[in-house]
């Protein structure tokens, strides 16, 4: 009786140590209206980067983050607009990255989450795109 | 035991990451509706030139 007893404060006591996504491998929480808003305005964000990417003038890094690749593919007269775009594109990302492992319960996972991102980002991205390989070369995908 | 506690290191859920990275690129590229062609390989060759 008295072990049993013993057991539960245990459990109990880990319980409150690990927070629940840290208990097998659960889903991570990604749906908090911090996320969700950070995730709208990224989609909208999107449908100017898009061409950007396509014509190479913006490429994906290693990091999780996008970047300037070819200024030249750029108008003299937008470039200063795509560098915007581009500033206002990587804030979200690294606030993103921030929020999911908040959320989480564990701040300390953001380079993590940052470094998962960086991979998925550049093997779902579309053909033709440019992301930055493990040396830090541009590479068209 | 209560410091044994406060410094367990807890893994970090490299799939689960994945998963949730994966969901939220859905979303902000808009690649469920097949508005964009699926482009998954990640061990894509990097010298293939289109």
């Amino acid at each position: 009786m008295r072990t049993a007893t013993f057991m539960i404060a245990v459990l109990a006591m880990l319980a409150i140590v690990l927070p629940a996504p840290a208990l097998g491998q659960a889903n991570l929480d990604i749906n908090t209206p911090a996320i969700n808003s950070l995730q709208r305005s990224m989609q909208q964000r999107h449908t100017q980067l898009a061409p950007l990417y396509a014509s190479g003038a913006v490429g994906l890094t290693r990091d999780g983050n996008v970047a300037l690749r070819d200024a030249r593919a750029v108008p003299l007269a937008q470039r200063q607009q795509v560098n915007a775009l581009i500033a206002s594109e990587n804030q979200d990302r690294a606030a993103l990255y921030r929020e999911i492992s908040r959320a989480n319960g564990h701040p300390e996972w953001e380079a993590d989450i940052r470094a998962t991102f960086g991979q998925r980002w550049i093997s779902r991205a579309q053909r033709g795109w440019y992301y930055q390989n493990a040396s830090g070369a541009w590479v068209r995908k | 035991m209560l410091a044994g506690c406060v410094t367990i290191n807890i893994y970090f859920p490299a799939a689960a990451a994945e998963k949730a990275a994966d969901r939220i690129i859905d979303e902000v590229w808009q690649l469920k509706d097949g508005a964009a062609p699926k482009a998954e390989q990640p061990g894509t060759a990097p010298g293939e030139k289109k």
